[in-house]
């Protein structure tokens, strides 16, 4: 199962999850902050810069190189012996701010450097890591954060020996259950051979941070959610985090892949009469904050999201549903990240647990001809919004690749790391993993195209006309997500749900358009796909966290908003617990309980406009 | 909304678990009479809980809350509470390690994490069971009153709600039992207590303390034996707050300083062996020093 979100995980998503999470591995994407697992801590000092991250001559390089150079000439003696070893080195120096109300909840900073050693006992085509044995692939820990190479290489060391002594029992094992079981049908390699790649020396632009400067802008934004008793929980989050990663190999690859990211969440939740969690967020993320919008446009996106959850709380709980919808452009986007483009990484075409959806339709139609996809991680931006899933070289040293995995229609490719699969056996830049776990192939940027468009103004219109011609009394508008999840493994329904947060219904009678909340769009990933009847003319970005079995990376998902001749929906489940009885602090003596508003009036409504 | 509070902190929140230090107290006895008396006893207690905060904004907001959620919280079918509770940790802690030599983890935190605990029914029979036990949340790092106030409100209502469920869950467990009626209370009634000690914080030379870890973990150097060697401190300042319904204040501040050092070896036979010293004490004066930090021998002895 694979989960793509847009906000900190709501107790009912994580209800859903914990449904799920025992069959499946489980993929998360979304745009949050907290995603890495850390304990953010760190000097509490007042510096307003970050942590520079050591560039070159790199000290850090120098000493994996060398320390891999000997494990690989001593451990060559051992029986069984590696065939292939890689340290992977990850600084880090990230602070996070936290403000709710006014006041920072949080306010850490944290530098770290991570090593994962990866090591392959065997051959290419059978060694430790296969099938369900794939962590015995790989050993992590803590370096020592400065330039002492003794150090760095003594932990290095360490490390290189726990793994082999994990690698090698495991390549035993493996030997023998492949030798007992049932021979399976794909019998690619393990592993396949790539050309070594090189690049070091990448000079990293540290960008400055004023950090005493955000804390106050982060406690003034969230002071803004003070002037909304319906709000009953607001948070503004700031991440800047600045990484250099390292990659030395057994095979000659030597890269360092410096990084700066900063992206800022916020959160604002309320709670209908009939328990109803209600949540909006708006995410930005630049390389620096200094790319942020101001803290002027900031607040009054709050002022927007406000207004978003007094609508929401008021407007009608919407009934299961099958007809005709419009998905914006982000909605869109993370529809075909959830229903394709999971389904089309590669090693989930050779796990035989896995529903293998699109393993054998190679060559043939999967969507309407109109429609192409790819993902592109040299791509850095669309629409002008930088995109999260960009990178020069995937986390085990091949280099990134645009992969027009659908091209009018007709399945072509697969994401694929350097697991083959049977009739692909080389990587083409998509093995991506977060420290610590092993690479599967995953997306980046996946971005959709279309050659049957017609203009963004137009499409409420026609979805107007595809309800008539249906004899619907209304079509659904999907204005905004949070998320969603698909089921890959053949256990399991292969279904999808994405979780809209704005939801009209535009009504062929000329009614206003009606905000209705609390339904789930539903379906199965065959039969959703080949109904897409035509799309907008302008492509739009969602940008998020996705996690799998490899862990969290950053994606970007790119699309036109698309007209469904048919979409079902489902009611929501949700808590019944009621809205807090007493008014929030600072409004005790102005009402009565903590709702804090009144119905709103349908002219009031927010009105649908088909947008990103 | 509680999960994804939680959420936004919860690995400070883990960070608690067995952080919290015990009570000393200075006991002040309270009067009850009849209706009257106890409301004025009662009134006259909280008045001197006020005084006893002295102008401390936490404890300005804990009982503020506590005041409101006294008087006011209450849901249809759901009787009132009889005891609330609010207990706030507020560590300030700072960490290192040195790894042979160099330093691998450096970090200075400062978090509040709130637990709150409210019981309906009587001290004879409550509501703590299951999730009736309470509710934790993070608090603001600053002293904003409406801020600080809105986190409590929040797991208080939370909290209420839950004890009400609590409650009636196990009102119709012990249906099913034919015990006697138990034989002791649910909940100890005791005195108040009003004890606000002075707020402790942490100073500590961290400069001067990372470089002994970093000295005294590069002694690998002199011992090809030793295979692994760091050497780790902690040294929090831990104020405990505590409020309740009955009446007590308190606010009770401890330090603590622990070091320690661990390398470890392996016999010729494969046996692994370890040596980790450790110290931890509650005044900074008290800390070893850098001399008798540095271990003699050790590799000898290992």
């Amino acid at each position: 199962m694979n989960i793509l979100r847009s906000q900190p995980a709501t107790k009912n998503v994580r209800l859903q999850l914990k449904e799920v999470l025992r069959v499946a591995a489980c993929c998360a994407m979304a745009v949050q902050l907290g995603f890495a697992p850390v304990t953010l801590a760190g000097p509490a000092s007042s510096s307003t810069k970050t942590q520079p991250v050591k560039t070159a001559p790199d000290a850090v390089l120098n000493v994996m190189q060398a320390e891999l150079s000997r494990a690989t000439t001593s451990l060559a003696k051992s029986q069984p012996a590696p065939y292939y070893v890689s340290y992977t080195v990850n600084d880090q120096s990230i602070v996070v701010l936290v403000g709710a109300y006014g006041s920072l909840l949080t306010n850490a900073a944290l530098q770290r450097r991570q090593a994962d050693v990866t090591m392959r006992v065997g051959s290419p085509a059978l060694d430790n890591t296969h099938g369900q044995s794939r962590a015995s692939g790989m050993t992590s820990g803590n370096l020592p954060l400065g330039d002492d190479s003794d150090a760095i290489g003594r932990v290095l060391w360490e490390l290189t020996d726990r793994e082999y002594k994990r690698a090698a029992p495991a390549f035993l094992n493996v030997k023998t259950n492949t030798a007992v079981r049932a021979e399976e049908e794909d019998k690619s390699p393990d592993f396949s051979k790539e050309a070594p790649q090189t690049r070091v020396g990448q000079s990293v632009t540290i960008p400055n941070f004023d950090r005493a400067a955000w804390e106050g802008e982060i406690r003034r934004l969230s002071g803004a959610f003070r002037k909304y008793p319906g709000v009953y929980f607001g948070t503004v989050a700031l991440q800047v985090q600045n990484s250099n990663s390292r990659l030395v190999s057994s095979e000659g690859t030597a890269i360092q892949s410096p990084s700066a990211t900063t992206r800022l969440v916020m959160e604002a939740q309320t709670r209908a009469d009939d328990g109803m969690e209600l949540l909006r967020v708006e995410t930005f993320q630049a390389p620096s904050a200094s790319g942020l919008p101001s803290e002027a446009e900031l607040s009054a996106k709050i002022d927007k999201m406000a207004d978003d959850l007094k609508a929401l709380r008021n407007a009608p709980v919407a009934e299961p549903y099958d007809g005709p919808a419009l998905l914006s452009g982000r909605a869109a986007a993370v529809f075909f990240h959830e229903v394709l483009g999971h389904r089309l990484e590669g090693h989930r075409q050779r796990d035989e647990d896995e529903g293998q959806t699109f393993t054998k339709k190679i060559d043939q139609e999967v969507l309407p001809k109109f429609l192409s996809v790819a993902d592109d991680p040299t791509v850095h931006e669309v629409a002008g919004v930088k995109l999260a899933g960009s990178y020069d070289f995937d986390n085990e040293g091949s280099p990134a690749q645009r992969v027009d995995v659908i091209q009018n229609g007709i399945l072509k490719s697969f994401l694929m790391s350097r697991m083959p699969v049977k009739g692909f056996s080389q990587s083409n830049g998509h093995g991506r993993n977060q420290p610590g776990l092993m690479a599967t192939g995953r997306q980046g940027n996946l971005i959709v195209s279309s050659t049957q468009t017609v203009p963004e103004s137009q499409l409420r219109q026609r979805l107007i006309d595809e309800a008539k011609k249906q004899g619907k009394p209304y079509g659904l508008y999907f204005d905004d997500i949070q998320g969603g999840f698909t089921l890959t493994t053949r256990q399991l329904p292969q279904a999808f749900q994405v979780l809209p947060v704005i939801v009209y219904r535009v009504y062929a009678d000329g009614r206003p358009d009606e905000l209705v909340r609390g339904v789930d769009i539903v379906g199965t990933p065959l039969a959703a796909l080949t109904r897409i009847v035509t799309t907008g003319d302008q492509q739009h970005v969602f940008n998020g966290v996705c996690g799998a079995e490899s862990g969290n990376v950053p994606v970007a998902a790119v699309a036109p908003a698309m007209l469904f001749s048919e979409m079902e929906v489902q009611k929501r489940g949700h808590s019944h617990e009621r809205p807090p009885i007493l008014p929030p602090p600072g409004f005790e003596g102005t009402l009565t309980t903590a709702q804090g508003d009144t119905a709103i009036p349908a002219t009031q409504q927010p009105k649908a406009e088909v947008k990103p | 909304m509680r999960s994804t509070r939680r959420t936004s902190a919860f690995l400070l929140v883990t960070l608690l678990v067995g952080a919290t230090a015990l009570l000393q107290t200075a006991i002040a006895r309270a009067s009850a009479g009849g209706d009257d008396a106890a409301k004025t006893g009662a009134a006259d207690t909280m008045a001197a809980a006020h005084a006893a905060a002295n102008g401390d904004p936490l404890l300005e907001a804990l009982l503020t809350e506590l005041d409101r959620s006294k008087a006011k919280l209450k849901m249809d079918q759901v009787a009132r509470p009889y005891y609330i509770e609010y207990r706030v940790n507020d560590v300030d802690e700072f960490q290192a390690e040195a790894a042979f030599g160099a330093l691998r983890e450096n970090q200075r935190m400062h978090y509040r994490v709130l637990h709150v605990v409210v019981r309906i029914g009587d001290y004879k029979q409550d509501s703590y069971y299951n999730q009736g036990t309470g509710e934790t949340n993070v608090l603001p790092l600053d002293d904003d009153p409406i801020a600080l106030r809105h986190l409590i409100w929040l797991a208080t209502d939370e909290a209420y709600k839950a004890a009400g469920q609590a409650y009636t869950e196990k009102l119709a467990a012990l249906e099913q039992f034919s015990a006697e009626a138990q034989p002791v209370d649910d909940f100890a009634k005791e005195p108040v207590v009003t004890d606000v000690q002075p707020v402790v914080t942490l100073k500590v030379d961290d400069t001067a303390w990372k470089k002994t870890l970093e000295d005294v973990s590069g002694l690998y150097r002199q011992y090809a034996d030793v295979q692994s060697v760091s050497a780790s401190l902690r040294f929090a300042a831990a104020n405990e707050y505590l409020v309740n319904s009955e009446g007590t204040v308190t606010r009770i501040g401890k330090n603590t300083y622990s070091v320690q050092l661990n390398s470890a070896a392996q016999a010729e036979d494969g046996m692994r062996l370890s040596r980790n010293p450790f110290w931890m004490v509650a005044k900074a004066e008290e800390l070893p020093t850098r001399s008798s930090v540095m271990p003699k021998k050790c590799s000898t002895r290992l």
